[in-house]
């Protein structure tokens, strides 16, 4: 892209922001906009550089994404998520992951495999009951101590709340003298000292991206189900589905206790990281994991899983937040729901779609909500760039009438393994075909 | 005995009717898990069944180690009468090669979440090809982000995109 003068970077990025803002709020924009996100190795293979770089070189890979983002012209830019990962991972001893060049040979994935979560049972279900009385205490001290290791001296961490007594509060503080406390302590300064690089990385990142005039989008705020939380990070799948059978009510229990600190975290990072929306829009990225055709009877849906996200999604809406549920995998046989709660929200939310037919949602839903997707990795990897034109040419037909239509990839967004020239395919062919007024 | 293999028969049955769903074969694989504890060496009889459909040769390809979706399509591929010998996850395109020669099933079912499973399972196809071994064995594919576009990416004879979908094909191979 050309240099371009600070009025010009100034208006285009205002330019672009709005067109998002407008397809979110039901209203029709100029043209129809592009926000891709991509998995987190899409620029990293772009600019040649391995898995194994991309974990432990933050400052290297928010460069790739300056380099390999800036070639396509979209509304909305992917934010930098977690680089130098592995080098964190490997400093907390993150357990609940593999990766590639992990220190401990038990996590270490090849040098060009992207990284995988490892599932396993962390909480035993006889714990709910622990966990309901305490969720903070038990999450604190029980479960976060064995995901990441070097967090084990939090399995003795005081009540804290006790302070308010003369006689119990002194002894609350000798937590903090105890010399595995001082070691762990030590050891998480190093980790961010050796994420100093990082994180200039992304804010030079983030500076760079405004000043040619592409508006980064807002990502900090991530959510997740609370069926998920519950069986990505504490029981397992396999678990969390006995637990439908065997500990239903603790279970229903615990993913409505579960709403609340996941929106409190979100206040969180709203006060660490500023206003972020100033010159971008913040969708909140919401992954769905097991809510998904063919996981779960309807009838379960609607009695475990549907239940909380959407108690989640309305406290997100309430603090202006636009909740963005990933509705991943296929999600036909759940429209009615997802329909029913759009009614409700009218223009409040992002409806990302993946193995879902999109001109179908929109007319059942477009009148209510905002429609993301769907162009499928195996165009986006395998091509030709002309049947990614006719994709997104007929998505664009179907889904742009009265705004509410935003295109991006349909599983991650862009795929790792995109290759180039059917990416740019995607980006013309929006420029091509997505024009509302001439 | 019997009555176990008739009830796991069941289980499957409703799974393709869609009336029944992942909570309830991961229900019954522990009421399973709990019965072979109880008969302990006896197991070994029960798997080796006399009226197997067929052979299938499964396995999570290279790079990837997600297996859920692996693991319905053996389960739905046992319950339905086939032989199915599961290499597990991230499994190298060799060991897929070894084990064919070797088991000699008349169907390989490839299975990736991730979409550098693309390519792992064109090396597996093309190996295959390289070694004039291709001819032998129906190919299909499956997996979170695979559908049909990526038969022909790979070289495959057929996409599922559900376990039900894995037997129907498996099923329609066996009686060629």
């Amino acid at each position: 892209m050309n240099k371009m003068s600070k009025e010009n970077s100034k208006q285009l990025l205002d330019e672009r922001v709005q067109r998002v803002r407008d397809a979110v709020a039901l209203k029709e924009p100029d043209r129809v906009p592009i926000t891709p996100f991509t998995d987190i190795f899409f620029p990293t293979i772009q600019a040649g550089m391995s898995h194994k770089e991309a974990m432990y070189k933050g400052r290297k890979y928010c460069n790739a994404c300056l380099k390999v983002y800036s070639r396509y012209d979209w509304d909305l830019y992917p934010a930098v998520l977690f680089p130098g990962l592995g080098k964190l991972n490997d400093l907390v001893g993150n357990e609940t992951i593999k990766w590639a060049g992990a220190a401990d040979p038990n996590f270490r994935l090849g040098d060009h495999q992207p990284y995988q979560y490892i599932e396993k049972e962390w909480m035993k279900a006889e714990d709910y009951e622990k966990l309901l009385q305490d969720p903070t205490g038990y999450l604190l001290r029980n479960v976060m101590t064995r995901q990441n290791t070097v967090l084990t001296p939090f399995e003795n961490f005081p009540n804290l709340a006790m302070f308010v007594s003369m006689f119990s509060g002194l002894g609350v503080t000798f937590f903090f003298l105890n010399k595995d406390v001082k070691k762990m302590v030590k050891s998480l300064r190093k980790a961010l000292r050796g994420m100093i690089g990082t994180f200039l990385g992304m804010r030079k990142y983030s500076k760079s991206m405004k000043k040619r005039g592409n508006p980064v989008a807002g990502q900090m705020v991530l959510a997740q189900a609370p069926f998920d939380m519950i069986s990505d990070s504490l029981r397992g799948m396999r678990g969390a589905m006995l637990d439908m059978y065997r500990n239903p009510e603790e279970l229903k229990k615990t993913c409505d206790i579960l709403v609340e600190p996941l929106l409190a975290g979100m206040d969180n990072s709203a006060f660490t990281i500023g206003s972020p929306d100033e010159d971008t829009i913040t969708l909140s990225f919401i992954p769905l994991h097991r809510g998904a055709d063919g996981f779960m009877s309807n009838d379960q849906f609607e009695e475990f899983y549907w239940p909380g996200l959407t108690k989640l999604m309305e406290g997100m809406i309430a603090k202006d937040i636009i909740p963005m549920p990933f509705y991943e995998g296929r999600y036909t046989d759940r429209l009615e729901f997802l329909a029913e709660f759009a009614k409700k929200h009218k223009g409040k939310m992002v409806y990302w779609f993946h193995d879902t037919d999109i001109i179908k949602v929109k007319e059942m839903m477009g009148d209510y909500v905002c429609i993301r997707g769907n162009v499928p990795a195996s165009l986006l990897v395998g091509g030709p760039p002309e049947a990614v034109e006719e994709y997104v040419k007929k998505s664009i037909e179907g889904c742009m009438e009265g705004g509410g239509y935003l295109v991006d990839g349909g599983v991650s967004g862009i795929p790792n393994e995109a290759k180039h020239e059917n990416v740019q395919a995607m980006t013309d062919a929006v420029h091509k075909y997505g024009m509302y007024r001439k | 005995m019997d009555d176990v293999k008739k009830s796991m028969k069941i289980i499957g049955d409703k799974f393709s009717k869609k009336e029944y769903f992942l909570p309830e074969l991961i229900m019954s694989g522990e009421i399973l898990r709990q019965i072979f504890e109880e008969l302990g060496p006896r197991l070994k009889e029960v798997q080796s069944s006399e009226n197997k459909k067929g052979k299938v040769l499964l396995g999570t390809v290279a790079g990837d180690i997600h297996d859920i979706g692996k693991d319905v399509v053996k389960f739905m591929l046992d319950v339905n009468g086939f032989d199915v010998l599961d290499l597990g996850v991230d499994v190298p395109a060799e060991k897929f090669l070894e084990s064919l020669k070797e088991y000699k099933p008349k169907v390989l079912a490839l299975s990736g979440f991730l979409t550098l499973a693309y390519d792992s399972m064109k090396e597996i196809i093309d190996k295959l090809k390289d070694a004039g071994l291709r001819e032998n064995v129906n190919i299909m594919i499956g997996g979170g982000t695979v559908d049909e576009r990526i038969v022909e990416y790979v070289g495959a004879d057929a996409y599922g995109q559900s376990a039900v979908d894995a037997v129907n094909i498996a099923t329609k191979w066996m009686e060629e």
